[in-house]
């Protein structure tokens, strides 16, 4: 029974497809951790919820994978808040951009230039976007403009050339030297 | 609880899974164990032990079950050179008094006794020892004075003690378990300053615990159960203010024991037939047991040449080559690696430069090939054993409901013995990929941690590496970490060896430089 609630729990707790496919880094012993040389700051959260306590009538199926989900959909949601907090401070690997209607082409290759960007096969691999439909709706118009605009096309590839570039230089560093 | 489970326990044992138990019996009163364990030169002397002064000289054969007339007429012969021949022992004074006893867990029967009484009178005559004995009922009320105040009472451990005892006996030891149970048992003992005491106690429970595995010759499991009991108690006395001697003794009973059935399994690989795999058994099951029982030849042997004795290694070396040649060995995840490890070392000392070079690359190639970052058939980490492993291989694939951070916990040890011996070009050709492995260790703040199983406190450390200097590679894998080794692992290199193939998760790098050292004195 413990596990049947635990499957469900972390289901709750996994469910939204971001965060299923985000890797999460399991501690196995020890009481901390250092990623990268940089000190995980561990943030206790915890769910609650009640159950009824019924005279000689126990919970239903439902309501058992019910409570274990609705408890796990907390943890999630706690955890993405403290997710999205630490994406909100800017870095090599995540920015910050107020999406609005004024928001233009270039704005979103100032954001990219501050980031990483890896390539596969030659391709680059630009930083998902995570926003609203709306964010998203303006997003891939902006894009598209882009594409139709020769100017906007121009920097776009300059960008790319730039980028790989220094991909290559990280790629280059990835050896033994004397 | 406990007198039904020592009873039950005293009924089931067989000879050598007793031995243990009657030394700390014997210890705890006051004698020094000599020698203990079955060998064809013993002349009936299973146990010798003496006074602390050496004025009195013990000698036990130990046997089970009740003794009849017809088992004492059967046994004439080995009572006698237990009474007629006496001990020989280096460190023996030339004069002593000598005492032989035959011991049983069960009882002696009437006749038995009688002839027994018979034939101490004819001895007696001929100015020889009489022979004493001691039945199940005197053993059985020894072996519980002795660990009475330390049966576990939280509900939590008298569960663990009880999963753990009611076990078939044949592959299915839970090493966490059996280790934290230990561990507990231990904890307390520091704090209530009796470690001595308390290592008595957890040698008995470890006898109890591993019967069913000596009742089923399950030499791997009993292997593990005392290497795990050792390191508990070596934890306890070196984290204490303890004298040496309070523990040291209890600690090399549990030493001695693993050794020996490291030896036992060992000695079953001498006969080819013993690898034929059982009636409908997976190869990949078949592959495991290759691995692990020719990493325990291995072992044995090394261990055998760091005490200065040399076995012939031709039949051994000459299956090694053979399974490796043949696919007969399996990486079932980084639980393995100390295993091929001891077969790279043991290659290594053959002067088999070659094979020992291809077992090392296979394994560092097998890591970053498998533990990139973002790699979707990952393998399991040095946590897992091959029954976890393989069972997860076999069963219905399910959607994991979380995705896990890739990791390798055995790559920098592996680049640290690539460096160490002198694998530059190799290393060269593989670091583009290195560089792409987070690579994780457990650093603790007092090295005689590292003897536990589960360790609550330490940092985990995740890290990659990047552009990096051969010279500096170099320095780090020739600099000697002695402050990051508990000295039970530094000065002994033999259970530093048992140590790491029974903590799988503890390919320390600390670890394997030191034994590179020992085993490879010229490697540096």
């Amino acid at each position: 029974m413990k596990e049947m609630w635990s499957a469900a729990f972390f289901q709750g707790m996994h469910g939204d497809p971001l965060f299923a496919g985000l890797p999460v880094r399991v501690q196995k012993e020890g009481n901390r951790a250092r990623i990268g040389g940089s000190e995980m700051n561990y943030i206790n959260i915890s769910a609650g919820g009640s159950l009824p306590a019924r005279i000689a009538e126990g919970q239903s199926v439902a309501e058992f994978y019910d409570s274990a989900e609705s408890m796990g959909k907390q943890m999630g949601e706690q955890q993405a808040k403290h997710l999205f907090e630490k994406m909100s401070e800017p870095s090599i690997v995540a920015q910050t951009i107020n999406i609005t209607e004024e928001t233009t082409f270039d704005d979103l290759l100032a954001l990219w230039d501050k980031m990483e960007v890896r390539f596969i096969k030659g391709m680059p691999h630009w930083p998902s976007i995570i926003s609203n439909q709306r964010g998203l709706d303006i997003v891939r118009s902006l894009i598209e403009c882009a594409q139709e605009d020769p100017a906007s096309r121009e920097k776009w590839r300059l960008l790319i050339e730039k980028k790989q570039k220094e991909f290559n230089e990280r790629e280059a560093r990835r050896r033994l030297v004397d | 609880m406990k007198e039904r489970l020592a009873d039950d326990w005293l009924t089931r044992i067989n000879e050598r899974g007793y031995d243990v138990a009657f030394c700390q019996v014997l210890l705890s009163k006051g004698k020094r164990v000599l020698r203990a364990g079955h060998s064809p030169v013993e002349h009936g002397k299973d146990v010798i032990a003496t006074s602390a002064d050496l004025s009195d000289v013990w000698a036990y054969q130990l046997k089970t079950g009740d003794i009849t007339l017809k088992d004492v007429q059967k046994l004439q012969g080995q009572m006698g050179m237990l009474v007629e021949t006496r001990p020989m022992f280096p460190g023996l004074p030339p004069i002593f008094s000598y005492h032989p006893v035959l011991v049983t867990t069960g009882e002696f029967n009437e006749p038995a006794m009688s002839l027994i009484k018979e034939l101490n009178e004819s001895w007696r005559v001929r100015n020889l020892p009489a022979l004493e004995v001691i039945n199940g009922r005197a053993l059985l009320a020894d072996l519980l004075e002795l660990s009475h105040d330390f049966w576990p009472v939280a509900t939590p451990d008298v569960r663990t003690l009880r999963s753990l005892y009611l076990v078939e006996g044949k592959g299915d030891f839970d090493p966490k378990g059996f280790g934290e149970l230990m561990m507990r048992l231990m904890q307390s003992s520091v704090a209530a300053k009796n470690v001595s005491r308390q290592a008595a106690a957890a040698n008995l429970f470890a006898s109890y615990l591993l019967g069913p595995f000596y009742e089923n010759t399950d030499h791997w499991s009993v292997f593990r159960g005392w290497t795990i009991c050792a390191a508990a108690i070596a934890w306890a006395g070196e984290s204490s203010i303890s004298d040496k001697s309070d523990w040291h003794e209890p600690f090399l009973l549990a030493r001695e024991a693993a050794q020996t059935a490291l030896a036992s399994l060992a000695n079953e690989a001498d006969d080819e037939n013993n690898f034929r795999a059982g009636a409908m058994e997976l190869d990949d099951y078949t592959r495991v047991r290759n691995t692990t029982v020719m990493a325990a030849v291995a072992a044995s042997v090394l261990i055998a040449n760091s005490s200065g004795k040399k076995n012939d290694t031709d039949v051994t070396l000459a299956r090694i080559k053979s399974f490796a040649a043949q696919g007969r060995f399996i990486y079932w995840g980084e639980g393995a690696f100390s295993q091929h490890l001891v077969l790279f070392w043991f290659l290594k000392c053959a002067s088999e430069d070659g094979a020992a070079k291809d077992f090392l690359l296979n394994t560092i190639q097998l890591v970053t090939d498998r533990q990139q970052r973002d790699s979707t058939n990952p393998l399991p980490n040095p946590y897992q054993s091959p029954d976890d492993c393989l069972t997860k291989l076999l069963s219905e694939t399910e959607e994991p409901t979380m995705k896990s951070a890739v990791e390798s916990g055995n790559l920098y040890p592996l680049i640290i013995l690539c460096a160490r011996h002198q694998l530059r070009s190799e290393l060269t050709a593989l670091w583009p990929k290195i560089t792409n492995v987070f690579m994780s260790w457990l650093l603790v703040e007092k090295p005689i941690d590292v003897l536990q199983w589960d360790c609550d406190t330490g940092t985990e450390h995740s890290q990659q590496f990047g552009e990096q200097s051969w010279a500096d590679l170099i320095g780090a894998a020739n600099h000697e970490n002695r402050d990051r080794l508990p000295s039970i692992l530094w000065d002994d290199p033999a259970f530093a060896i048992m140590f790491m193939l029974t903590f799988q998760h503890r390919m320390l790098t600390s670890l394997v430089k030191r034994l590179d050292d020992v085993l490879l004195p010229r490697a540096k």
